[in-house]
């Protein structure tokens, strides 16, 4: 048996992360409450600051090596879970490249400057939003005529600039 | 040791990547991920096995830990190179922008034609002289999706395509 001393506890664990799955699908599923961004993250994030919190308060109950590890184990699991999920939540309900793909498939065929001129539209209303979002995260500032960076945009901009490094993108946004 | 352990893989994973993605082999930018993170995920897993054992806690969590951590770059490297407002932010690190310099940059169909290009690039759609057509994948794609909207509760696109466009 893996971990026979922990047995019980892992699968607690387990156990939560089945219900949390179960309570979505079978209960709030379809309800507004889950039914925007802000919503269905908080039931992720919310559940997952609790658990790690419960898993590493057990822990100090037991503290030994193989203890903290459980509770790590089980607190990443959670993080596999909730990004995976909340990834293809996002993807479903509004991702361009997506909606790309299924104006094609309405269609069957379709010529490039109609496809282009009919998505562009989307991107024109979409376009307002993002300055006001970076300005509401305080991500950034207007100043006079132009648009600055913040202490915290820039801190966001290293490592957006890293990653954009790393993976050798030659083409973003 | 496992916790570090877990770290230092993904920092080699991430090192491994950054020189997949500079050689010139016809693969995309996740496909290289999976590949170098998924060779040092096994080395670390066989070490893992080797220092505690098949049945210990430190083993699936060190397994664990790793494989969030990819999870988390792949997410962060992905939303990078396709969001707009992190390449804003980027340029905004490189210089200041006014309202119209904004404008210019992110023309909404020049945007589209980028997607495009990219969609057509990873095989998802054929752009023929007669129009534009999703290939087997991309059909397959457009099916997955619409069974997650429903699952998800997401109400179903309807698009309005005029002849003017």
């Amino acid at each position: 048996m893996i971990f026979p001393e922990y047995g019980v506890t892992v699968a607690v664990g387990l156990s939560y992360l089945a219900l949390h799955f179960l309570l979505y699908v079978l209960v709030l599923r379809g309800r507004p409450l889950v039914q925007s961004e802000r919503g269905i993250f908080l039931y992720h994030f919310g559940s997952a600051a609790v658990f790690t919190l419960v898993a590493f308060c057990l822990t100090v109950s037991y503290f030994s090596d193989a203890a903290i590890a459980i509770a790590i184990g089980l607190s990443a699991l959670h993080g596999i879970y909730s990004l995976s999920f909340l990834e293809l939540w996002t993807l479903a309900e509004g991702s361009y490249s997506m909606s790309i793909l299924t104006g094609i498939a309405s269609q069957g065929k379709l010529s490039r400057n109609t496809l282009i001129g009919a998505f562009a539209r989307i991107g024109d209303a979409k376009k307002g939003d993002r300055l006001s979002v970076l300005s509401k995260l305080s991500l950034a500032r207007r100043d006079g005529k132009h648009w600055r960076l913040s202490a915290r945009g820039r801190l966001v901009a290293k490592l957006v600039n890293l990653l954009i490094w790393l993976a050798a993108i030659r083409k973003s946004g | 040791m496992w916790f570090v352990g877990a770290l230092f893989g993904l920092i080699i994973a991430a090192i491994g990547h950054a020189g997949l993605c500079r050689a010139s082999i016809p693969l995309n930018v996740v496909t290289r991920f999976l590949i170098t993170g998924g060779l040092v995920g096994a080395c670390f897993v066989w070490w893992l096995f080797n220092r505690y054992g098949l049945t210990a806690p430190q083993t699936w969590a060190g397994a664990a830990v790793y494989a969030f951590c990819c999870e988390l770059y792949v997410f962060l490297f992905t939303f990078a190179m396709s969001s707009v407002t992190a390449n804003l932010i980027a340029r905004l690190s490189r210089y200041d922008m006014t309202d119209s310099d904004i404008e210019k940059l992110y023309d909404s169909r020049h945007m589209v034609a980028t997607r495009l290009d990219r969609l057509v690039g990873v095989g998802l759609i054929e752009d023929l002289p007669s129009g534009l057509r999703l290939t087997t994948e991309g059909t397959r794609m457009v099916r997955t999706f619409r069974w997650l909207r429903d699952f998800f509760g997401h109400p179903q696109p309807m698009y309005n395509f005029s002849a003017n466009d």
